[in-house]
């Protein structure tokens, strides 16, 4: 037995050894330490709330815009006789129209001016001009419309009529719409309105409780529903669609632990105080690198504001990871978990290989769209999406080994993921109406199997978007 | 314990103050440590800041199941031998050759050095000698986690060892009597 009292020597005399540090080694350290830790979900939720808010104004601005434009709402049967009167000076109107109330109400008295402010209501009419003058033969509503058969006159309130027609109309037509704007829209009675234009007429509501009306005949809401029933049972929409973007692995979403933190003890748990057992080396992190995916999509409307989207995807992910010096001879990885679980190759541990480490999945997503209005170009998408493994080069830390090693047997080939994103259409009208938009990605389940390593994918895509067929 | 429990979790909430209190408290230990795998104390500074930035970054890894302060020391070693990897000027003195088995001296001699002076004569060493001297004789490692870690045999972790040892011995002695020469010439 060797007589270790030169080693013991040496042992006492090197616990005392100490050396003070220049100044600048804190600072070097203190720059590379992050300046606030780090809270991806909150970044993430951040991204959500952003988006959410952006959309919102978009749509809100792009609905508002659309409301003061009657020739968008504005739709008749006969295409031919829709014209639209917006903003034409009531001064000007060469014909007159009235409402088969205001047909008893003496005339003079002037509308007072028009409240602009839109509001959706949601209610019909039923609306003849004859011989040239607009008479508002007959109104029926369904929701809290006044109409000429109301009788609850502490409701009433005088309201200005403009129908998007020609003010040269035949006999008897029927239009599809028109905007009811009240003159007052606190509901003062106004018993005394003026026929002021052909395409401006005054009617009573029952409440003034919006401040524009759509009013829509028995025929144009058959068709919208039948338009809309069309539009639910399209056939599908399929193109194909390709994202890039980055692909990191963590342990977990919501904190920064080692992807190998719940596989194996750190370091501490051998440390005995001041050495005589095996030091562990801290295996490397992998960092992000690129991510891309492209291949088909299918989309189907499965009812007024959404869609379900699937597809097939090829998925690239990708990962680097540093490690020390390959060596070409087989390894046994002594893993207490598969018999004889052995590698070609192995990596040790070290930092002097720059190593990526590559996925290559095939993927099904199941999404759901959202679209507020169809008349938006905004919507969100969310959902699973299971992709399956079809090959990967990762590297992997041993513990047991204390080296850097692959095999098949370590990777889980189900990938369960959560999409959740938003896109944005792009000429929409056009002969190639792309959707562009950005999309996280997180994957449920480990790509590696837990008793080697926790590694979730998280990607952070931007998508572009080619329908081939709509 | 409770201490360094206040102080870690202060750590991973990213109080610098905290950090960099954990940084004073450790850095001259730590700095020897390294100063002993390397030939300068610039490159031990280099270990050391590489070492500390590697332990704020795992801190979360620690389980307090062990001193702090054996935990840091197992990252500055790893540091330091990553760090021997890849410089340059270690690398062809790091290739650990297969060398025949050398017999380990039994000699014990007392050293009469210093620490810094034993420091340096360690340092002095072949850095493959050196590595492995450190590893055993200072650390504690035995040799075949020394093979694990430096990705070589046992064996020739041995027989470095026993030169290294030998190596160390006989400087030890010339050293005791140069000095005792010294001494005697004063006198």
């Amino acid at each position: 037995m060797q007589n270790r009292e030169f080693e013991k020597q040496v042992q006492d005399k090197m616990e005392g050894l100490k050396l003070t540090p220049a100044d600048a080694v804190w600072e070097k350290v203190e720059a590379s330490l992050p300046e606030e830790k780090k809270r991806r979900w909150l970044f993430f939720v951040l991204c959500f709330v952003f988006l959410l808010t952006a959309s919102l104004l978009v749509w809100n601005s792009l609905n508002t815009g659309d409301k003061t434009s009657v020739q968008q709402l504005a739709t008749k049967e006969d295409s031919n006789k829709v014209a639209s009167v917006q903003d034409k000076n009531v001064q000007d109107a060469p014909n007159n129209a009235t409402t088969n109330l205001l047909q008893k109400e003496k005339p003079g008295s002037e509308v007072t001016s028009a409240t602009k402010k839109n509001i959706h209501f949601k209610g019909s009419a039923k609306i003849k001009i004859k011989n040239g003058n607009a008479d508002l033969i007959s109104a029926t509503s369904e929701e809290n419309v006044a109409t000429a058969k109301n009788k609850k006159k502490n409701t009433k309130a005088a309201v200005k009529v403009t129908i998007k027609a020609p003010v040269a109309a035949s006999d008897t037509d029927e239009y599809t719409s028109a905007i009811v704007i009240p003159a007052d829209p606190a509901g003062v009675v106004n018993n005394h309105n003026n026929i002021v234009a052909a395409d401006t007429i005054v009617v009573k509501i029952k409440q003034a409780v919006t401040d524009s009306l759509i009013v829509k005949n028995d025929t144009a809401k058959k068709a919208t529903k039948e338009n809309k029933k069309a539009k639910r049972t399209t056939s599908w929409q399929y193109g194909i669609d390709f994202a890039a973007g980055s692909s990191a692995v963590s342990n977990n979403l919501f904190n920064n632990k080692s992807v190998y933190a719940d596989v194996f003890a750190s370091p501490s748990s051998s440390a005995t105080g001041g050495g005589g057992q095996s030091a562990a080396p801290t295996p490397n992190q992998p960092s992000a690198k690129a991510a891309i995916n492209f291949g088909f999509y299918a989309e189907k409307n499965i009812a007024s504001k959404w869609k379900f989207k699937t597809g097939l995807n090829y998925s690239y992910q990708s990962n680097a990871i540093k490690t020390g010096a390959k060596v070409d001879s087989a390894i046994n990885l002594n893993s207490p978990f598969y018999s004889n679980l052995t590698a070609s190759s192995y990596y040790r541990s070290g930092s002097s290989t720059a190593y990526t480490n590559r996925f290559h999945l095939l993927e099904v997503p199941l999404l759901l769209q959202f679209k507020n209005s169809q008349r938006s170009p905004l919507y969100f998408e969310a959902g699973p999406s299971f992709a399956w493994l079809l090959s990967s080069n990762a590297l992997i830390y041993n513990a047991s080994t204390s080296s850097y090693v692959t095999n098949k047997e370590m990777f889980n080939k189900l990938i369960v993921s959560f999409t959740a994103g938003a896109g944005f259409d792009i000429a929409k009208r056009s002969k190639l109406p792309i959707s562009i938009g950005y999309q996280f990605k997180y994957s449920l389940n480990s790509v590696i199997k837990p008793e080697f390593a926790k590694q979730h994918f998280i990607n952070s895509m931007i998508w572009l978007k080619i329908p081939l067929k709509k | 314990m409770e201490q360094d429990l206040q102080l870690i979790t202060a750590c991973l909430k990213n109080d610098r103050a905290s950090q960099k209190q954990l940084y004073q408290q450790y850095a001259e230990v730590m700095l020897g440590v390294c100063y002993r795998y390397t030939k300068s104390v610039v490159d031990a500074e280099d270990v050391l800041q590489e070492g500390f930035i590697r332990v704020f970054k795992n801190l979360h890894q620690y389980k307090f199941q062990g001193e702090l302060g054996a935990w840091i020391r197992r990252i500055m070693v790893t540091t330091a031998l990553n760090f021997l990897k890849r410089n340059a000027r270690y690398q062809s003195d790091l290739a650990f050759d297969k060398i025949e088995m050398h017999p380990v001296t039994d000699e014990n001699p007392e050293i009469q050095l210093n620490t810094k002076e034993l420091a340096s004569l360690i340092q002095q060493l072949p850095t493959g000698y050196q590595t492995i001297f450190n590893l055993h004789a200072v650390e504690g490692y035995s040799h075949v986690e020394i093979g694990a870690l430096l990705g070589i045999t046992d064996g020739t972790s041995r027989s470095q060892y026993a030169r290294a040892r030998a190596l160390m011995i006989t400087w030890v002695k010339k050293y005791y009597l140069d000095n005792k020469l010294q001494t005697y010439a004063k006198s």
